[in-house]
């Protein structure tokens, strides 16, 4: 039967190592059961083919031992989505004012219009699969850490919560968390982009510092 | 098949699958393997394949609803399945929510 053999090995490269062994053994014992019941002690080799269609591809039977082994967790599968989207909402928004500002400052010319387009979208397709990536990671071991796929994050949610609402128009705190999390990013995007703005920004402060009326003597001796 | 017959396939394989459990702990009570419990609960009108029922004799195993031993001393090595002290704690408590269940549907129904 070395069709059976061939077979229970292939369902075995997708068995989960720790119980691998048992379920083959267990396998291969119930299949020959179900094929000696079936066709006999000497079934021909259509009647074996016959027998492991009917029983699934490898994959297929492998997948049924396997448990819902849940990359994100459930719970935080909403909140995952929510922060990609704003992620790659943000980081179009912050790479366009960058380009814009680039066509301010530079030459018009259209060769280097379309060649900064094409790096702007390069840009942004590169930096929201990396930020979503590293995003993607910390859910990861937010749920392996948590060892339960049914994470539900409002698990200690009591009616008396209720009593911070106020009744206003739908989605408002979304928004507002959704905006804190985008102007973080497009502050992120800018300053790193641009690292000469915090030193600009200093010499400003300073200059406005210098037209300031400085305190008299007895000022400090008061203070 | 028409799009009744599909959405009815459909929700009697939802009910079967919620009261499988329940028939293989009423059919572990003697010490069992596999395939035997297979024809057991096709003997009784149960239809399950024996690639739904390994799975879910290894989750109810990992549960310590049933407890398992290998019989080496045949020719072909098997792996027999047994109800555990708490799969029996289980099962009178499935039991109990199944007459339970099965009487609340039963008025409903008488009502109609």
């Amino acid at each position: 039967m070395k069709l059976i053999e061939q077979y229970i090995y292939a369902i075995g490269k997708y068995l989960p190592y720790n119980s691998r062994k048992d379920i083959k053994k267990e396998l291969y014992a119930s299949l020959l059961d179900e094929i000696e019941a079936t066709y006999g002690e000497n079934p021909t080799q259509k009647e074996l083919e016959a027998a492991i269609t009917a029983y699934g591809t490898p994959r297929q039977v492998a997948n049924r031992y396997k448990e819902n082994n849940l990359v994100i967790g459930s719970g935080y599968t909403d909140l995952f989505f929510f922060i990609s989207k704003l992620i790659i909402f943000a980081l179009s928004i912050a790479f366009t004012i960058i380009f814009v500002i680039g066509l301010l400052e530079g030459d018009l010319t259209p060769n280097k219009i379309i060649v900064d387009i094409a790096r702007t979208i390069a840009r942004i397709i590169g930096a929201s699969l990396s930020a979503i990536a590293w995003v993607g990671i910390g859910f990861i071991i937010l749920t392996r850490l948590n060892n339960d796929h049914h994470i539900d994050l409002e698990d200690d949610w009591t009616p008396k919560d209720l009593a911070d609402i106020h009744i206003g128009p739908e989605g408002e705190s979304k928004i507002e968390s959704g905006l804190s999390i985008f102007f973080i990013l497009v502050f992120i995007v800018i300053i790193n982009t641009m690292p000469f703005l915090p030193s600009i920004a200093e010499s400003i402060i300073s200059s406005i510092y210098c037209m300031v009326p400085k305190p008299r003597k007895w000022f400090y001796l008061i203070c | 098949m028409s799009q009744k017959d599909v959405i009815v396939t459909n929700l009697v394989g939802e009910l079967k699958r919620g009261t499988l459990v329940l028939s293989v702990l009423l059919n572990t009570k003697e010490s069992t393997y596999g395939y035997s419990l297979v024809q057991a609960l096709q003997s009784l009108g149960i239809d399950i394949e024996q690639n739904t029922l390994y799975p879910l004799l290894r989750r109810l195993e990992k549960q310590a609803l049933l407890s398992s031993s290998w019989d080496t001393t045949e020719s072909r090595p098997r792996k027999y399945y047994q109800i555990s002290p708490l799969g029996l704690e289980v099962l009178n408590d499935l039991t109990a929510h199944w007459q339970e269940t099965n009487k609340i549907i039963n008025t409903m129904l008488e009502e109609v």
